[in-house]
């Protein structure tokens, strides 16, 4: 995959995630490699199961031990490789040079510790201010992510909060040290979807102005269209395409990106009626297809598809798929 | 019910705060002319074999009760709590070690394995909250390594990590005030049963030496001697012991009830349903 800046911010190669069990290994994540460049929104697109949280776990080694292995040919983030940096050197990076937000905005929240105190942590932990100054500049941040009053609310604890709201706090703490990239791993799920939009726009937002990076994880292609550069769409744990979102959305190459456009209604064209789901179910990670993943559930899926797995290979521009079909057809 | 416990529980707290300006006599104070009298107005509970006032032996057997009850429940709780995040929070190895310890500890029986301390430390007053404070520390632990292992699954421990948090700012930001309520528990719990123990020990001549007021003390040792003749050495002691340790388990049961939603929501349901 190739992108317009120099040296990208985040370069992964190669990354797998293997869940050990006691008898069995399944693999979440098998070889996906990425870039991430300055100031560039990724998006990370995909069913459930299909490796994006493993993914972003991986990318902060928060994956749980003893369960989950990640192992990669190199993940370089600023130059470092994260993958052979010592846990002290990793924990200086974490919520400082990369930041996550997680799903759940009502239970990623200490129920016993107010919300101020909870924004001002990271910045106590990684610019070492006192107390005080730290809970100033998290009454600014709680105050910069359009939270009413921050004074009063900053003192308040996270269940006298909204799920909006909390989600919010939740922006707001994860820019706290000014990172260099945030992964957001579905940060609107679990909310209302006319609160959606204000966290995107306040994520896409406050990135833009600090100039940083966004890893988007989602399972909503509506997301993407609108907040991400590039897109790359996973499936059984690996990208099976990936382009800018124009791209993507224009010329959609892969079944299953077609597949997923076509059960989203879309404004821009005119109505077709009906739409489509994508027949069957995404596979189990222990009983994978032969070949290519998809092709149980691809219209197009032909002989070769059943015994090879496609690799992912160049299709002009920034577009990269893993499809034996003809991507331009 | 549990009001009523906590005005016996204060009251004996008071009685052991003013025990110097409630007694009439002084604890240890001799006066041969009126031994083994029964309960009158010079002596409301009584004297005992020697002369001494029962009344005021009880309210300074209560601040010595109180002393043993509170210390060795503290250090019950300080034993619990590091052993108890240790265990829980780290895993692995350390909990694997920890624990099987605590499990060898546990298959003892509690009053052999105090007997035994006691009798290798000697008898007083420390001695007694050493042992016992250690010793319900070790096996209150498993209450503290169950809450922190429910905590340490949370999303927002695991938020912390991702925030770069170490292992001691989650340790006592995040883990510890999400255990607060089985630790309070723990405490109360805990001094209850301090106050008994130190009173069986006493009894058995191992726990504070006399001539201290020990409640336990003045159950046994000599006096056992003249129960059927003076009934009130050892009905009183008795009693005391009994409505203390009622009353501070009660409060504790209470406050469980108040620290526990889920508790509180199942009988709210309960209630609910008797309607």
């Amino acid at each position: 995959m190739a992108t317009a800046a120099d040296t990208p911010l985040l370069r992964v190669r190669d990354l797998t995630v293997e869940f050990v069990g006691r008898t069995s290994c399944l693999r979440a994540v098998d070889g996906v490699s990425f870039e991430v460049a300055e100031g560039e929104t990724l998006a990370v697109v995909g069913e459930s199961g299909s490796g994006k949280t493993a993914t972003a776990l991986a990318l902060m080694r928060l994956l749980p031990a003893g369960k989950a292995q990640a192992s990669a040919s190199e993940v370089t983030f600023e130059g470092c490789d994260l993958m052979r940096l010592p846990e002290s050197r990793m924990r200086e990076l974490r919520g400082n040079r990369i930041s996550m937000i997680f799903q759940d905005p009502m239970s990623a929240w200490n129920p016993a510790l107010t919300i101020g105190k909870q924004v001002a942590e990271p910045i106590q932990c990684h610019e070492l201010l006192s107390w005080p100054s730290a809970l100033s500049r998290a009454e600014e941040l709680l105050g910069s992510v359009r939270i009413p009053d921050p004074r009063s609310r900053s003192g308040q604890y996270p269940h006298q909060f909204s799920g909006g709201m909390r989600q919010r706090a939740m922006v707001a703490m994860a820019l706290a040290c000014r990172p260099r990239l945030v992964i957001a791993d579905e940060p609107t799920t679990a909310l209302d979807v006319t609160v959606q939009a204000q966290i995107l726009n306040l994520l896409k937002d406050l990135t833009r102005q600090s100039g940083a990076s966004l890893i988007l994880v989602t399972h909503d292609l509506g997301v993407v269209a609108r907040y991400a550069d590039r897109v790359a769409i996973m499936y059984a744990g690996r990208i099976v395409e990936s382009g800018s979102a124009r791209e993507v959305y224009r010329q959609p190459g892969h079944p299953y990106t077609r597949g997923l456009l076509a059960c989203v209604p879309r404004l821009d064209r005119p109505a077709t009626g009906a739409l489509t789901p994508i027949p069957g179910q995404p596979p189990s990670l222990n009983r994978l297809p032969s070949g290519c993943a998809f092709h149980p559930r691809c219209p197009h899926a032909m002989e070769r598809c059943r015994r090879e797995r496609p690799v992912l290979e160049h299709k002009g521009g920034q577009h990269w798929g893993a499809c034996f079909v003809d991507f331009h057809r | 019910m549990g009001a009523i416990c906590g005005a016996v529980v204060l009251a004996f707290l008071l009685c052991a705060l003013l025990a110097d300006v409630l007694a009439p006599y002084g604890p240890n104070e001799i006066m041969p002319a009126s031994r083994l009298s029964p309960p009158s107005t010079a002596f409301p509970l009584g004297t005992d074999y020697l002369g001494r006032d029962m009344l005021s032996r009880i309210l300074h057997g209560a601040r010595l009760s109180l002393t043993v009850g509170l210390g060795a429940a503290a250090l019950a709780t300080l034993v619990a709590l590091v052993i108890g995040l240790s265990s829980g929070y780290f895993g692995k190895r350390i909990d694997l070690l920890t624990q099987r310890f605590v499990d060898a500890w546990m298959s003892f029986p509690d009053l052999i394995l105090l007997i035994a301390a006691v009798s290798i430390i000697g008898p007083g007053l420390v001695q007694v909250i050493l042992v016992l404070g250690i010793n319900s520390g070790i096996s209150g632990s498993r209450i503290v390594r169950g809450a922190v292992l429910a905590t340490r699954q949370s999303l927002y421990v695991h938020a912390a990590e991702a925030m770069g948090a170490g292992s001691l700012r989650i340790l006592v930001h995040y883990v510890l005030p999400n255990i607060a309520a089985p630790v309070i528990l723990l405490f109360t719990m805990r001094t209850g049963s301090a106050i008994l123990t130190e009173a069986a020990l006493s009894f058995l001549g191992l726990g504070i030496p006399p001539p201290a007021p020990s409640w336990g003390g003045m159950l046994g040792g000599t006096s056992r001697n003249f129960m059927y003749a003076a009934p009130w050495l050892a009905i009183v002691p008795g009693l005391c012991l009994l409505i203390v340790v009622f009353g501070i388990n009660v409060v504790g049961d209470s406050l469980r009830d108040v620290l526990d939603p889920h508790h509180m929501a199942s009988r709210r349901r309960r209630a609910a349903a008797r309607r």
